[in-house]
Formats: structure tokens, sequence, C-alpha cells
């Protein structure tokens, strides 16, 4: 039997680019340079370890995004992914993380799963709360937040550095995993990776397809509700003190006068 | 007076510093219940009551211990049964860790609430808390309120004074019986994480932090003598990981910050940039875009990332006798977050 991955991965503004909110209040989305969230690039090459692992895999990534989201799936197919799925509606404008979670755990349900693999947290909203949200909804085991992770025999381990402790976790499958940016270096897609992704197959799902209702989603659905955002004013410079002999004693000043010590 | 259920972080009883501050901004809507779980959670109830906890409900099962956050998810849900059964609750308040988080976020789902996480700031409001978050590396504050159910909300360390607030702090045992889910996730073996005898990191008012300035790893004592000084943690400070100077592996920093470590919101974070930089890489993002010019071309053509680093290797070192060429602080009052 064939090992089914399917990788969660988010289309996000480019956190180095000039990102603000939209008159809805909700991200811009159009105005500035999206991509593939870093952090989702862990949790594809965790997926392509797996699966070369494993006799035999299938990794299926998925996003739920707007038309540009299709940037983040070519990115993780050109990386070695088998195929993707990508649900677009703009009936999702402005969902927040429970209907994410709704749509992506039934748009998984319909692809079929025996293991979810996710980022730790997206670098826009960063909630990184989605992963336990779709354990809870698929009703698996959630094991998160993993800087290691193996699967062997139907059975998903993986260590987690916690807060206070480092804990070692074990789970069946079918499991929803997260990964942290301590899982390991992501690859560079090679020149033959990012030819081979255009062969491959991207399916296109909309909310009809995955018998959502339009009100159950979007700004109108949303549980949560935000109603004022506003730019930080101009930071001012920090104080940059150059080490000539007497570096130590400005910066003993410099602390003293701030009242740092 | 409304109720408002604060969860608990704790190691073997003793309360962590950002649940006290989880108290002073809960008293801001109602009058706080507490929920401790686990090994010592009844040791919790002295310092709870002191800053304001009117009741303590506790529960101690070997669960909680031997599966992964489930547990604890019925639990928290238990309580919530038993304290909205009296029909005025306002809120369920966690700390942002992370274990906490995954918590109040299935406890979301199940009750049917929404959820907001993250919140640097808390206010009672006319339909219900007002919560404000730091957002994209805080270069935006937003002020958001939950619209569906009893909001669930969680709170990041440093986001209010610890209050003295004298309360009753009753405990109570809490009656929870587990899910047929709660055992899905086993817990092997735990490690405790060694202690450097300094403040943990997300949870520390003064950072120290180091990068490339200090021209190496064998250098970064000198940022963990400055921290020792000031009783803080110290930190490595991270760019963007592919360009992080593969040299400069910890000499021993507490961890990394920067981008995208999940330690967001520190009240005094400074990263030391190299001699010469400013701290900040949106910033220096800026600045290049200003000494380019904006880019013109079709949006779609503006993929690529451009280069961040436009100076040469030298520029970016150069250290002075004292070794402090990296220092870079700002003033408490000044200093916001730093991704
Ligand atoms: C600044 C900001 C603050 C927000 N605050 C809140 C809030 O407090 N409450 C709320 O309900 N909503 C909030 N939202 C909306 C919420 O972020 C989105 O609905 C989002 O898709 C889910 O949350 P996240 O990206 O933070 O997920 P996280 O929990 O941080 O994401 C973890 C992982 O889930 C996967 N994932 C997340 N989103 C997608 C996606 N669209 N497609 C595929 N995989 C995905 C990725 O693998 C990712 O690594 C906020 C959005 C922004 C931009
Ligand atoms: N047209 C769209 N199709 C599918 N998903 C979308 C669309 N617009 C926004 N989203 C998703 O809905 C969530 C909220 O997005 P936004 O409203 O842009 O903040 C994010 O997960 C987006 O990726």
């Amino acid at each position: 039997m064939s090992l089914r991955i399917v990788v969660c991965v988010k289309y996000v503004p480019d956190a180095t680019g000039d990102r603000h909110f939209a008159d809805d209040l909700t991200v811009d989305r159009d105005d500035v340079d999206g991509l593939l969230s870093e952090l989702d690039e862990y949790a594809v090459e965790q997926a392509l370890q797996i699966a070369d692992e494993a006799d035999d895999a299938e990794i299926t990534v998925l996003t739920v995004g707007p038309e540009d989201a299709k940037d983040a799936l070519r990115k993780a197919l050109s990386m070695g992914a088998d195929k993707a799925v990508h649900v677009e509606d703009d009936d999702l404008h402005g969902t927040d993380v429970m209907g994410t979670s709704l749509v992506l755990a039934k748009a998984i349900e319909q692809t079929g799963y025996d293991l979810v693999i996710t980022g730790m947290a997206s670098t826009d909203g960063t909630m990184g709360v989605l992963p336990a949200i779709l354990a809870e909804r698929l009703g698996v085991p959630q094991v998160t937040l993993l800087s290691e992770v193996s699967v062997e025999d139907g059975v998903v381990k993986g260590r987690r550095d916690g807060d206070s402790a480092s804990e070692q976790l074990e789970a069946s499958l079918p499991a929803v995993v997260s990964v942290t940016d301590q899982s390991g270096e992501a690859r560079y897609p090679s020149f033959k990776g990012i030819m081979a992704a255009k062969k491959k197959p991207v399916q296109s799902l909309d909310l009809d397809d995955l018998g959502i209702d339009a009100d159950e989603v979007g700004l109108e659905g949303s549980w949560t509700q935000v109603d004022s955002a506003t730019e930080r004013p101009a930071r001012t410079a920090g104080s940059i003190l150059k080490d000539e002999g007497e570096g130590g004693k400005q910066l003993a000043e410099f602390l003293a006068g701030q009242k740092f010590i | 007076m409304a109720e408002v259920l604060v969860y608990v972080d704790h190691v073997d009883g003793a309360v962590r510093k950002p649940t006290l501050e989880l108290l002073t901004l809960a008293r801001r809507i109602g009058e706080p219940v507490a929920v401790a779980l686990g090994n010592g959670a009844e040791a919790t109830a002295e310092v709870l009551a002191e800053h304001g906890a009117v009741k303590v409900l506790t529960a101690d099962a070997p669960e909680f211990a031997d599966y992964l956050v489930v547990p604890k998810v019925d639990a928290l849900q238990a309580a919530y049964e038993a304290v909205s059964a009296g029909g005025s609750l306002a809120a369920v308040l966690v700390p942002s860790s992370a274990e906490a988080k995954e918590i109040a976020a299935r406890l979301a789902v199940r009750i049917g609430s929404g959820i907001i996480t993250d919140a640097v700031d808390l206010e009672a409001g006319q339909e219900g808390p007002v919560a404000t978050q730091a957002v994209f590396a805080a270069s935006y504050t937003t002020k958001s309120r939950v619209s569906k159910g009893t909001p669930v909300i969680t709170v990041k360390p440093n986001s209010a004074p610890v209050e003295a607030a004298p309360a009753a702090g009753a405990v109570e045992a809490l009656t929870v019986s587990f899910g047929e889910k709660s055992t899905g996730t086993k817990v092997v073996s735990r490690t405790p994480r060694e202690s450097t005898g300094r403040p943990e990191l997300t949870e520390a008012a003064i950072v120290v932090s180091g990068g490339r300035g200090v021209n190496g790893a064998e250098n970064f004592h000198v940022i963990e003598e400055l921290a020792d000084s000031l009783g803080a943690p110290s930190a490595l400070a991270r760019r963007r990981r592919r360009r992080l100077v593969p040299a400069l592996q910890p000499g021993r920093p507490d961890r990394q910050v920067g981008l995208p470590a999940a330690v967001h919101r520190l009240r005094h974070l400074r990263r030391d940039p190299a001699p010469g930089r400013h701290a900040d890489l949106e910033d220096d993002r800026r600045r290049q875009q200003g000494r380019r010019g904006p880019d013109l071309r079709p949006r779609r053509l503006r993929r690529g990332r451009r280069p961040l680093h436009g100076r040469p290797a030298a520029d970016r070192r150069g250290q002075g006798p004292q070794g402090l060429t990296c220092a870079s602080l700002a003033a408490p009052q000044s200093a916001g977050a730093v991704w």
C-alpha cells in the first residue's frame, strides 16, 4: 500500500517586502509579492525524506489561497512533490483560522491521506495552531512541532522540543504532523525538478466541490473580527557604538543611561 | 460579575510568569478562575490566589504526562462546561506558549468559538474583550474581537505587568473524563531542558543578541558575559536562514532570534547587526529599495528576492579592542517588537 502524504503549504506575502493591509483589513495579497511560506519548505522537505524511506509513497501538496498561490504549489512540486491540489474561491477571501482549517480538512479527506504534514506556523498569520485544529477536525493524532520525524510500519515518531522539555512522541497513522525550522534544511529545486514540475497535475477545487457553504467561510463566516489596523510609526534608529578602545565603557554608560543596569 | 477562565502554565507546580501577567489582564474583564492541570496542580493555588484567582480548578492524572495535548483539552473543556453552566463566562485566556496555544485552539473548535492568538494587550469592550495583536514583524498593530462563541484568546509574554491582587483562590477538584482520542499521541520519554540559569528567551524583558558582528563563534562569549551581567538570556541573531554564516553557529546562545523562529515579541529585543548596519531587516530592505528606486517590472516578473547584502564581507567585520563593535541597543521605552 502506498503511503499517501498531504503537505499543507501556504502562499504568503514576502516578509522582506512591504507587507500591509487592504481596505477591508485583510492582508493585501495583490500588491505585495507572494511566495511559498518559508517554514512550509521544511514540511515539503520532510515529506520528501519520508517518501524516500517508504517503499511506495505519493506526496500531494495542498493550498487554500488565491490564484497566485499556484506559485507556492509549483515551488513544492519542483522540490519533488508528485501532485497538487489548489482550493480557490472568491468566497474564501477573509477567512479566519476556523474557516481555513475547515476547508483544508475537507480537501484532505477528499484527497485521501495517511499522513498530513504542515509547517510550524505561517509567516503571515503566525498563529501556529492550524495543525492542532486539523488533528481535532480530522479526529487523528496530533504529532506537532517536531524537529525530527520518521515513519515506519504505520507509526510516526518524532522529537518535540518544547518550552520546558524535549519529548519523544509516537502515534499510529493516520496522523497530522508539523515540523519546525530545526528539522533540516530544505532542498533547492533542481533544474530538472523545475522542468518536471510543469507537467505535474494541479487539481483545482472550489467550495462547491468540497460541499462547504459560502457563509461558513470568508469575512462573513469568520468567527473573529478585525476592527482596526494601525501602522507602527517609523522606528528611530538604534545607537551604534564603535569600539575604538573605549567601547566597553561607552556601552556601560549607554546601558546605565537607559536604566537597563 | 462574569468569570474568566485562565489556563495555568506551570512546571511541577511552579507557575510561569506569563500566567501571572494573564491574571492581570483577566481581572480587566471579570473574575479569574484558574485551571491548573498535571503534577503539582494544587501547589499553584497559593501564588494564583495572590494574583487574583478567585477559584483554582485542579486535576491530575497520568494521562496529562503520558499523552500529548488532548488530555489537557479534555480537562479545559470540562472546566469550560463547569463554569459556563453558571451562565456568565466572559472569555478563556491562555498563555501563548506552544503547547497552550494548541490546547486553546482545539478547545475553540470543540466549543464552536473563534480564537485570537498572540494578543499583546486586552481590554474589556462593548462586544466582548478587544485584543491587540502586533503583526507583520510588529509593523502593524491590529485590534480584534472574537465574534462567535466564548472568546478564546492567547496572550504573549510581557504583555502586562504582574500585579498583586489577593483573592480567595479556593481549590476545587475538577472532574475530567478523557475521550477516546486522548491517548492518540504517546509521550514515550521526556527530557527536561537544561536550565541556563537565565530567564527563558520567550519570557525575558531584555535579550542580548549577537551575530556576525562578533566575528566568529569563539568571540560569542562577549555576548554571554553581557547577558549574564544583565540577567538576560543571550541569543544568536539570525537573518534569513540561507544567509546565516555557518561559521557562526552558536558559541552557546540560549536560542536563535529573528525570522522565522517562533519567538517574536520581546519587549527590548534588539538584534545585533554587523557594524555599520541598521538593526532591522525590513528597514534595510526599504533603504535598499530607496537606493535603487522602485521596482518597475510588472508584478509577475518581480518574483525573485532582491539581494539583501550589497556590501563586501570585509566591511561587515572589524572588531575593536574590546570586542564590542556588535553592540546595538535601544532605549526600553522605544523598543518595540522585532521579529
Ligand atoms: C496578521 C494576521 C493575524 C491573524 N490573526 C488571526 C487570529 O487571531 N484568529 C484567526 O482566526 N485568524 C487569524 N488570521 C487569519 C489566519 O491567519 C488565516 O485564516 C490562516 O490561513 C490560518 O492561520 P495561520 O496562517 O496563522 O496558520 P498557522 O497555524 O500559523 O499555520 C501552520 C501551518 O498550517 C498550514 N496552513 C496555514 N494556512 C494554510 C493555507 N491557507 N493553505 C494551506 N496550508 C495552510 C501551513 O502548513 C502552515 O505552516 C490572521 C491573519 C493574519 C495575516
Ligand atoms: N480567492 C481565494 N481563494 C482561496 N483562498 C483564499 C482566497 N483569498 C484568500 N484565501 C485564503 O483565505 C485565508 C484568508 O486570506 P485573506 O483574506 O487574504 O487574509 C488565507 O488562508 C488565504 O490563503
